[in-house]
């Protein structure tokens, strides 16, 4: 091999070798080893997240419920413990539209996202019967059986639920709430929600 | 006779750069987005996270946000539950944080967010139903923002509403937000890796806007959860992707600066 030849071949290896280092730190950008500072940030204990050791599931509510409709859903409830006593709370509420955080007057507070719906005391007995408003501006909520039991580890309830909307609900989003305490891995209240949208009924 | 020496050790590299260039390439190629999972039985450890930390420049903001991707994940042994979320404690002391989880039985992607008051006080978690995460397969915002008089509001998106509470303080005070991977409960799982991008984007006192974590810091626990496959794998500035992998590199140990 001739004395130009290597230097050629020398030439282009060299070239090939800057290419690769190029592509591996591109310019302007600094290699992993550069940009690696000491912490500068003081360390801070973040919580653990806790989990559901009881839970509820909704299968068939739908997103979107006419006025003067009513519709019928089911709530699976299951028990990761070995006892799960179900009782929650279960609320309605009504939500209000608000402009994006991002749209908001700084410091000046939109109001509460949601009010909540003057429901009478629930009715418990073969069924749990929620029901808020009157006449025809009424929503009623109906569990059957009522949502007050004892389940065992592994074990899961199916609840038949329906949800009537009177002729004259005002349209807008609602949301159910299922309350339950004592249903995390650490002391507090686990709340299950379940939106839905009323529209105008047809005629 | 030195002129040949000159050229045999030209010849020398001349030979041997094209393995290093290959080798480079090969690197390159081969970053952590080619890792595959591979689930392992870790039942019994402690609940690990791993993340991103914001810089001292994300303290006293009044809002926090995180652009994350929505995985469902099929595979989460009950009653074990995956979180992704942006959190931060706020400068009274309660601790705040929105994103989403998923779950076998139950929500497989649900929005959620939590909080615990200072001092010990009792958990509040709110999550909605199966599927409320986002699409799959794409990104979806979550943010905690102020709305005034000490009230906060936790928003899927640029405007979904999830719920507005009192936490009586407008900021976060000396504490950064944080973008964390966790998995809730030990019962053999294997964490999904998620991308954030970006992970960190803060409101800063009286702004109206948010801005992207200048710098970002890894956060591990516990802290040398890299033994049990949690890593962070920086993808660009603030752009990262956390979970588990079969061969983590452990780039980052807790506390070291990742962007920024």
């Amino acid at each position: 091999m001739g004395r130009s030849s290597l230097l050629l071949l020398t030439a282009a290896s060299i070239s090939l070798l800057a290419l690769g280092l190029w592509i591996q730190y591109p310019f302007g950008s600094a290699s992993p080893e550069a940009t690696k500072a000491p912490p500068t940030i003081p360390p801070e204990d973040i919580p653990e997240t806790p989990i559901s050791l009881m839970t509820t599931s909704v299968e068939g509510l739908p997103s979107v419920v006419r006025q003067g409709e009513a519709v019928s859903f089911v709530i699976k409830v299951y028990c990761f413990k070995p006892e799960c006593d179900f009782r929650p709370e279960i609320t309605l509420t009504r939500l209000r539209d608000l402009p994006p955080p991002e749209g908001l007057t700084p410091g000046k507070f939109p109001g509460p996202l949601e009010v909540n719906l003057s429901a009478e005391a629930p009715v418990e007995g073969e069924a749990l019967e929620l029901v808020a408003g009157e006449g025809d501006s009424a929503i009623r909520l109906a569990i059957r059986p009522s949502p007050a039991f004892t389940l065992k580890e592994g074990e899961v309830k199916v609840l038949n639920a329906t949800l009537e909307v009177g002729q004259a609900v005002a349209p807008g989003r609602y949301r159910i709430n299922v309350i339950m305490r004592g249903a995390l891995s650490k002391p507090g209240t686990l709340i299950e929600t379940y939106d839905f949208e009323v529209v105008p009924g047809q005629g | 006779m030195d002129e040949r020496r000159c050229l045999a050790v030209l010849g020398i590299l001349g030979l041997l750069s094209p393995l290093v260039t290959a080798s480079i390439i090969a690197q390159t190629s081969t970053q952590p987005l080619d890792r595959q999972e591979n689930p392992l039985n870790l039942a019994g450890m402690l609940d690990p996270s791993v993340g991103a930390r914001g810089g001292t420049t994300t303290y006293w903001s009044e809002g926090f946000k995180t652009r994350v991707y929505i995985v469902p994940d099929y595979n989460v042994p009950d009653p074990e539950a995956h979180y992704y979320w942006i959190g931060s404690h706020l400068a009274n002391g309660y601790w705040i944080q929105v994103g989403y989880l998923t779950a076998h039985e139950r929500p497989r992607g649900a929005w959620f967010y939590c909080y615990l008051p200072p001092a010990g006080g009792d958990y509040v978690v709110r999550k909605g139903p199966d599927g409320s995460a986002g699409p799959t397969y794409t990104y979806m915002y979550y943010s905690a923002i102020h709305v005034g008089d000490g009230y906060w509001s936790f928003v899927k998106g640029g405007d979904e509403y999830l719920g507005t509470e009192f936490f009586d303080v407008d900021s976060t005070g000396y504490h950064a937000p944080a973008s964390i991977a966790e998995k809730g409960g030990e019962y053999g799982g294997w964490l999904k890796p998620v991308y954030f991008n970006p992970a960190i984007s803060y409101k800063p006192r009286g702004s109206s806007y948010f801005r992207q974590a200048e710098q970002g810091y890894a956060y591990r626990e516990p802290t040398d959860n890299c033994n049990q496959n949690y890593d962070i794998v920086r993808l660009g500035f603030n752009y990262i992707q956390v979970g588990q992998y079969t061969n983590p590199t452990c780039d980052y140990g807790d506390g070291e600066k990742i962007w920024g």
